[in-house]
């Protein structure tokens, strides 16, 4: 390691340390600190910018990021420290017993049709809607090599993505035309391009 | 009427988007918690796979350089080893592994520093314990599967469990430690997982995008490539040439180690490849690390005399390139030596935490409920406990008796089982 890389990687970690101690500050605060918040962001990605000059490009925004990281679980170590045990324990809170939920034939059926759709339904969706957003790229001249990386990258996100969706919305219509939405273009494109 | 009609109708009640999101978060935990906590544990020990090997097999010579002729010789001495290979490789000393292989199709040996052949290379716990984090012990290529889908979860995972938490910053510093036992296991659970997203993130897409790799390709090869399932890969980590099966001298890498010296010498060789060795149509590829990039490593290009061809594009071509050659390191922490790897180590002994106090705070939410589990709540701590001390154990015990390399992984297995079971009966005692 050069002088060089090395005063920019400690001006780096300063930098950062200051960025995420100025957040802590700031969110601690029974105030609203919203430029303070804005500074210390923006003191944050100057030394992300000052880690690419000490660890390269790519590298050094990864060196940059986990150095903020262990910093800021620093500060949480810290506030637990602080945060000591009362004397006293807690008096037991009697709580109120609630009713087991009945395990019939429709609530295990939904729960398996669940269980199903996310781990197979949203894969194949999220599989088929990767392919056609492949066929686009191909298409328009994007590189073979980034098509197919951004393929690969996008299959796992949409699964999370649908997953995610298909567990969290209640609305049955608006997944229905989601899924219709993206199935049957994608399904289109691929034929089309093919 | 048609108005009175439609207000008689039952409603489902209408939750909250966090609500919501936390009852995802709370379902896919559970589902999936004891899995992942595997595949954690033993991809934080992974990161320290090269320190294993030394401890595994310490007798072998140590070696800080391999010279051009050494190499020459390593990889004469490999093929008469196994003189049918398709594939000659040589793993070359590095700052951080002080030694070097030759490896062929079914052989790997250690060589010293004049490139004569040591003793052959076994880790059967390192293989045993990458086993586990790559397929789970099961068939390779369905297990791979299984465990990318483990990463796919994990990311859905953060992605509800950041819409469930509406005061991330507001809180990005609390650890109410002095409260309740269910808010300091909320604190723990949430803090880890907000800071450490970064590297969770950033390690269930790049695991999940390597395990489900195999569907794309088995789309696309039909699709675009006309079944050939390599050439898909072509664009990106660079064609196999066309096979010539006469026979030729071995290929001068003690040449194109030169070249590299010479050319490259900021850019330590890690691996030598040749492909088709002795043949017509033999193929080198020296792949050297670029210390400053996330890049696994360049391949430089070279034919059977020795003679420079080309480079693949890791480093300087598409991004696409880049970024698929980065996701190795960037998986196992392998950028930065020693203290890059602790840091993955603490952050995958973090991870270990939020998938702990995840489950702990359902454990306690149920008991608050008057709904206590305590034999699952048992058998999942005699889990948790149980898979870091039968992987130590393992560890231990196959350095002792080396016949029980065959069995690790069903001595693991059943290990698990039964400590999962002894926790259950001591919480149910």
């Amino acid at each position: 390691m050069t002088l060089f890389e090395f005063i920019h990687g400690v001006i780096g970690t300063g930098l950062s340390g200051l960025g995420v101690f100025g957040l802590y500050r700031a969110w601690r605060s029974a105030q609203k600190r919203t430029l303070l918040v804005w500074g210390c962001w923006l003191a944050i990605a100057l030394a992300l910018i000052l880690w690419t000059f000490s660890g390269g490009k790519d590298r050094g925004v990864a060196l940059g990021v986990m150095v903020f990281i262990i910093q800021a679980l620093g500060l949480i170590a810290y506030q637990a420290s602080k945060d000591r045990k009362p004397a006293k324990p807690p008096k037991p809170v009697k709580r109120r017993v609630q009713a087991k939920l009945k395990l019939n034939s429709h609530v295990i059926a939904k729960r398996i049709g669940l269980a199903l759709w996310v781990s197979l339904g949203c894969g194949a969706l999220a599989f088929l809607v990767a392919m056609g957003l492949h066929e686009v790229f191909w298409q328009s001249g994007v590189h073979a090599s980034n098509a197919l990386v951004i393929a690969l990258f996008l299959f796992p996100i949409l699964w999370a993505g649908l997953s995610a969706l298909s567990l969290t919305s209640q609305n049955k219509t608006l997944k229905l035309v989601m899924c219709l939405g993206l199935a049957l273009p994608s399904l289109a494109i691929i034929m089309i391009g093919n | 009427m048609l108005d009175a009609t439609l207000t008689e109708i039952p409603k489902v009640p209408v939750q909250s988007l966090v609500k919501r999101a936390l009852s995802a978060h709370a379902t896919l935990g559970i589902a999936i918690s004891a899995v992942l906590y595997i595949i954690c544990l033993s991809g934080t020990v992974s990161v320290f796979k090269d320190e294993i090997h030394r401890i595994e097999q310490r007798g072998e010579p140590s070696v800080s350089f391999l010279s051009p002729a050494a190499a020459q010789v390593t990889a004469a001495n490999g093929m008469l080893a196994e003189p049918e290979t398709a594939h000659l490789y040589i793993h070359m000393p590095t700052a951080q592994y002080d030694r070097a292989i030759v490896e062929t199709d079914n052989k790997e040996t250690y060589v010293n520093a004049e490139g004569v052949m040591s003793g052959k290379a076994a880790h059967p716990w390192s293989n045993f314990l990458i086993d586990l984090h790559y397929y789970l012990h099961l068939p390779k290529s369905f297990g791979m599967i299984v465990v990318a889908i483990f990463g796919v979860f994990l990311f859905a995972m953060s992605i509800t469990g950041f819409i469930a938490h509406p005061r991330v910053f507001k809180d990005a510093f609390a650890f109410r430690r002095s409260k309740s036992e269910q808010i300091k296991q909320v604190d723990l659970h949430n803090r880890l997982s907000v800071w450490t997203a970064p590297f969770h993130i950033s390690n269930s897409l790049s695991g999940a995008m390597i395990g489900l790799a195999v569907f794309s390709i088995a789309a696309l090869a039909p699709l675009k490539y006309d079944g050939d399932r390599e050439a898909v890969y072509s664009p990106v980590y660079g064609a196999e040439p066309v096979v010539d099966a006469a026979v030729a001298p071995l290929a001068r890498i003690d040449l194109a180690l030169e070249y590299m010296a010479e050319q490259h010498p900021d850019k330590p060789v890690v691996y030598v490849i040749l492909h088709d060795p002795q043949t017509a149509g033999q193929y080198l590829q020296i792949m050297a690390a670029h210390p400053r990039r996330l890049i696994y490593a360049e391949k430089y290009n070279f034919n059977g005399q020795g003679d420079f061809l080309d480079t693949t594009g890791s480093a300087d071509g598409t991004i696409g390139q880049q970024v698929a050659d980065s996701v190795y390191k960037v998986h196992f922490g392998q950028f930065g030596g020693m203290p890059v790897k602790i840091a993955f180590g603490f952050f995958g002994i973090c991870l270990m935490f939020i998938i702990s106090a995840g489950m702990n705070i359902y454990f306690l939410k149920r008991r608050n409920k008057g709904r206590a589990a305590d034999g699952l709540q048992g058998a999942w701590k005699g889990f948790i406990w149980g898979a870091p001390i039968l992987l130590f154990g393992t560890f231990v015990a196959v350095g002792f008796y080396p016949a029980l390399a065959g069995y690790l992984a069903v001595i693991f297995w059943i290990g698990l089982v039964i400590s999962g079971l002894a926790g259950a009966l001591t919480a149910l005692r």
